[in-house]
């Protein structure tokens, strides 16, 4: 029986296929570092000239389209008919996308947030709950990494379909500070303070000017809107050193920020509230 | 005046210390390494050179930075350099300039102090005369980040005082479009600028700015020192990145009202 199947592999392996076999072999690996190496071209010279997330696309496409002209390069080197295989395709083809609906839709998605550019590789994006910077827009879905380091893949077509706030569009930002003081303060005092924080704040922008709106009149306390621009990178330094300078500079000044209560008045708001003692029946003195 | 081209062999473990305007820097060989500190806020008009200071407290409590090099030439110069950005400029009250029209103004720009070291004087650092803060001139959209002048741009130069650290920039501006301009701002391109040294005060290029109409963008040109208003002894610097001699800017900011939120 082992000579049998020595025999069948000996004539299987004909001289004319161990060939063929080897030009196969030296289409495949020459193949994969010829496009390697075009990627790296791309890489290098897309690094000026093209955006992060078109180098990206492109050197995937090199490697798909590459990757299907090699394989089918090997398989007619080996001598496999292909037109059965791609009868096969088709029919294997119809039922995978059938079976795969979702992916085609995700494909589809992906093919429309790259011509529409909502957003770009290295953006800061919220979607939905998630918020993080883009690290890849590839064909099914969005790979994102937030900012406590976890991956998050978002299908392309939950990105189309819902509402998404691309933080970092746009240059430059403005930080809204809703806050309250007392209603006992200046108005225009509070006003002076908050500009005066505002000049002196290494990271918020002389211009567009920062913006002080009196909103309303609250419950427990006058309201404001404080608005301050600032450049998209800043953010963070200038959240935690303006709020720290706000509340440094109203202690310094004497303006209080009260917290939520209620004063209950009788009518006036300088009339002490009128006490009225009543005595029980028990305690009056008998006659 | 400070002298920004006079150069000072250093000693080892020797504290030196310079005051160009409101900046004192203070410099030191030590451990084989450069070391500078710096702190702003002092008298505008001072000008002191690079000297050596003695005593531990001058020394102490200072934020060195600090570079690691073997090296037998200590040579150190303190030379002058423009900000890293734009600048915007206002003058000294807004003002509109009729069609056909020109003018001349003067802007005060604070330079940059850049130490330099060794026979080749390779730089280390620069160091802002004065802190300016950060602005943005465009629309919230696009623009450009630059910094906010706190001095305005002066149509008289005896009102411009001379102080070492500010370089002044003779600006032209001219209106050859059918319309007013209403010049309340305009982002002037240090860094694209040399420094010169004349008699009385430090120098720019001059710069001719040619006002198009709102829908264009404006013609820049950069000339060489202004020789025409002051004798001119020296080039200190040359620009950040030079441009070409004649380009075109959105330079002048049109007035919006922010609506809104």
């Amino acid at each position: 029986m082992f000579e049998r199947i020595a025999t069948a592999i000996k004539d299987f392996f004909t001289p004319e296929r161990i060939q063929a076999a080897l030009i196969a072999l030296v289409v495949l690996v020459a193949g994969f570092l010829l496009l390697k190496i075009l990627a790296a071209f791309v890489k290098r010279f897309g690094r000026k000239r093209l955006t992060q997330q078109s180098s990206m696309l492109i050197r995937k496409a090199i490697f798909y389209i590459g990757g299907i002209i090699i394989l089918v390069t090997v398989l007619q080197t080996l001598g496999l008919k292909l037109t059965a295989l791609l009868g096969a395709a088709g029919i294997v083809g119809i039922a995978i996308g059938f079976a795969s609906q979702t992916s085609v839709s995700n494909l589809i998605s992906g093919l429309f947030l790259i011509s529409e550019k909502p957003f770009a590789v290295g953006d800061v994006i919220n979607a939905g709950d998630t918020t993080g910077i883009i690290l890849s827009i590839d064909l099914l879905s969005v790979k994102i990494r937030t900012f406590d380091n976890r991956y998050i893949r978002i299908p392309n077509e939950k990105l189309l379909n819902s509402e998404l706030t691309n933080i970092t569009r746009f240059p430059i930002r403005r930080l809204d500070i809703r806050l309250g003081v007392a209603y006992k303060e200046d108005v225009k005092r509070v006003r002076q303070v908050l500009l005066d924080v505002a000049d002196k704040n290494p990271f918020c922008l002389d211009e567009p000017e920062p913006i002080l709106i009196f909103t309303d009149f609250g419950s427990s306390a006058l309201e404001f809107l404080f608005g301050v621009w600032f450049a998209k990178t800043d953010y963070i330094s200038l959240k935690n050193s303006i709020m720290e300078e706000i509340k440094e500079r109203f202690d310094r000044e004497g303006i209080e920020i009260p917290f939520p209560h209620t004063t209950i008045y009788s009518g006036s708001a300088t009339a002490p509230m009128p006490v009225r003692l009543v005595q029980s029946k028990a305690q009056r003195p008998a006659r | 005046m400070y002298d920004f081209s006079a150069s000072t062999t250093a000693q080892p473990d020797t504290l030196y210390k310079a005051d160009i305007g409101p900046l004192s820097i203070w410099l030191r060989y030590t451990h084989r390494e450069w070391q500078v500190a710096s702190e702003t806020g002092g008298d505008e008009r001072r000008s002191r050179p690079l000297t050596a200071v003695r005593g531990k407290r001058a020394a102490a409590a200072r934020e060195w930075a600090r570079w690691p090099t073997e090296t037998a030439d200590m040579s150190v110069r303190l030379g002058p350099v423009l900000p890293d950005r734009p600048t915007l400029v206002k003058p000294d009250s807004s003002l509109s300039m009729l069609a056909g029209s020109s003018a001349l103004f003067f802007v005060g720009v604070p330079v940059n102090v850049r130490v330099l070291v060794g026979p080749k004087e390779t730089p280390l650092c620069d160091i802002p005369t004065v802190t300016l803060s950060n602005t943005w001139f465009g629309d919230p959209v696009s623009g450009e980040l630059s910094y906010a002048l706190k001095t305005r741009a002066l149509r008289e130069l005896s009102d411009a005082e001379p102080r070492p650290n500010v370089a002044t920039c003779p600006l032209a501006v001219k209106n050859s479009s059918s319309s007013m301009l209403h010049f309340d701002r305009f982002n002037l391109h240090v860094e694209h600028l040399e420094i010169f040294l004349g008699q009385s005060r430090l120098w720019t290029n001059r710069v001719a700015v040619t006002f198009r109409g709102e829908d264009q963008m404006s013609q820049v040109n950069i000339s060489r020192a202004p020789r025409e208003i002051e004798t001119i002894t020296a080039k200190l610097a040359e620009p950040r990145s030079p441009a070409e001699r004649s380009f075109v800017k959105k330079s002048f900011g049109v007035l919006k009202n922010l609506a809104g939120y």
